[in-house]
């Protein structure tokens, strides 16, 4: 069955503000991950990358 | 569990981003600027001196005796009690809605509200110009100390958010800008931004993958770290392409780096080619890698020639108006790129225009909203009564209180860098970004002062 999934509802998938900025240490000095310009982007935590989840699509999906 | 390749075949559409009017900062700024701006005119209109009796701050002294300092506080401490549960109540709710923890957000702005006051005190020294004791300057240099020497909690990081307050004192700098001025500057800033940002960010990411070999990722997000807005732009772009999270990181260390060298070197550089505030700001602006740190830059070089205003409207002009927008572009640009030549077969759907507007700095919004307000406002009155009336009792508090907004960013700079915290980064990376900034900083001096100078330098 065909299906709709992504990384905003992927177990592996990080887009909380608050840990990503801890996740880049340095990150706050000149950016925000409250801000306009990240969108939802987060981080793949499987893969160590970075993504907008609305786009994805990934063969490693596990569900939340 | 892992699903098989033809269970998944597309990905859901975006959601609504209705949610982010509260839950991203830059709506929030939007909402503070905005309501300072009409609680502002309002007080005007109705003879109220409230939001002038808050806009206090000590920056004006021109003290010769610390004596003086401690008897201005005093003598106004209702004033800046007012003003600092007037801050204090708004960045609290705002910061806590979008999911920072008020008991570490209080204690952590009441000691960067006493840091503010002390950075203040020492620009209002009556040789502080002297000496280059610039307020941005200061509190950046005493932040480092701090920071770097002094074991400072990180969870005090919570309250030092450097960009909900440089957006918040963009939206509030709007009241103060002349939309006739961006009618007018803004072709000349658009056409050197984009000069600039498209030749910086191509030469960034062509001299990294053919010469260094970098990963095409890891070059796109250096090329719109060093272009457009730095860590905030590498962001964007890393997201858009999907780039490693060991890239995102080493691309924060190079920009921090450079863009606190560029915060110190810009304006000393200037001032000694004897360049004017506008043409500076101009430079600055087309130069700097973030808001933050062109403002810090701008505002001192301002002080510095005496010609603040000048220094700012260029370097917003050019950064906030020309530079800024060109994040959510090139993220599309290299979205689709990256969808349709580097990762087929992971390319979901295709990227949507609509990422444009999705990663477009909102906090502009309210910068242009700003400036109309005040523009339509004040356009019924005589140059004298400006000059009498408006300035002092409209004008003059909120440019008060955007200094503040401004202070606790700069400050806030200086009290999250932590050297030891900044990743090791390699040398083709460093190289190539750092060919893209000597190109970036030559190609923003010669626009400011060679093919737009007779433009910058008479910038009001």
């Amino acid at each position: 069955m065909k299906s709709l999934q992504n990384c905003s509802k992927c177990s592996f998938f990080m887009n909380d503000p608050g840990k990503f900025e801890k996740t880049f240490p340095g990150f706050t000095v000149l950016s925000s991950a409250y801000g306009s310009t990240r969108a939802d982007a987060g981080l793949c935590m499987k893969n160590d990358r970075i993504f907008l989840p609305s786009r994805k699509v990934c063969k490693e999906f596990v569900p939340k | 569990m892992s699903n098989s390749k033809d269970d998944v075949v597309q990905s859901a559409p975006p959601k609504s981003r209705w949610t982010d009017l509260y839950l991203k900062e830059d709506w929030w700024a939007i909402w503070l600027g905005l309501f300072v701006v009409l609680a502002a005119y309002f007080a005007f209109t109705s003879g109220s001196s409230f939001v002038k009796a808050i806009a206090i701050n000590p920056g004006g002294l021109k003290w010769d005796n610390v004596g003086q300092i401690f008897a201005h506080l005093g003598a106004n401490a209702p004033q800046y009690i007012m003003q600092y549960v007037f801050w204090l109540i708004f960045f609290t709710i705002s910061t806590a809605i979008m999911g920072v923890k008020p008991s570490k957000f209080i204690p952590s702005f009441t000691l960067l509200y006493i840091f503010s006051i002390i950075i203040f005190a020492i620009g209002g020294w009556k040789y502080a110009q002297y000496f280059n004791l610039e307020p941005p300057l200061v509190a950046l240099v005493l932040g480092l100390l701090l920071a770097n020497v002094l074991p400072i909690p990180r969870w005090l990081d919570d309250g030092f958010r450097v960009e909900y307050y440089i957006k918040t004192g963009i939206v509030l700098l709007g009241a103060t800008f002349p939309i006739a001025l961006v009618v007018s500057a803004g072709p000349v800033a658009l056409t050197q931004a984009t000069v600039i940002s498209v030749i910086t960010c191509l030469t960034i990411f062509f001299v990294g993958t053919k010469y260094f070999k970098l990963d095409k990722r890891f070059a796109t997000i250096l090329g719109m770290g060093g272009a457009i807005c730095g860590v905030s732009a590498a962001m964007a772009g890393a997201s858009a392409v999907g780039a490693k999270k060991e890239h995102l990181y080493s691309t924060v260390t190079l920009v921090v780096i450079a863009a606190l060298i560029m915060i110190i070197v810009l304006p000393f550089v200037s001032k000694a080619l004897g360049l004017p505030a506008g043409v500076a700001g101009a430079w600055i602006g087309t130069s700097e890698f973030a808001d933050a740190a062109g403002f810090a830059a701008a505002v001192s070089y301002g002080h510095m020639v005496g010609n603040e205003t000048s220094a700012l409207h260029a370097f917003t002009l050019m950064k906030v108006i020309g530079r800024d927008m060109w994040i959510g572009i090139w993220s599309f640009v290299f979205a689709l790129i990256a969808c349709m030549k580097w990762e087929k077969e992971e390319c979901g759907v295709a990227p949507s225009p609509m990422e444009i507007w999705w990663r477009f700095p909102k906090f502009v919004i309210g910068f242009f909203v700003a400036s109309i307000i005040m523009t339509l406002v004040t356009s019924g009155y005589s140059a004298a009564e400006f000059a009498k009336s408006v300035n002092p009792n409209l004008i003059a508090p909120i440019s008060s209180l955007r200094t503040w907004t401004f202070i606790f960013c700069f400050a806030s700079i200086g009290l999250t860098t932590r050297f030891k915290d900044l990743k090791s980064v390699g040398w083709a990376a460093t190289a190539a970004f750092s060919i893209g900034v000597v190109v970036n900083v030559f190609l923003g001096w010669f626009m400011s002062t060679q093919v737009f100078y007779g433009f910058w330098s008479v910038l009001k």
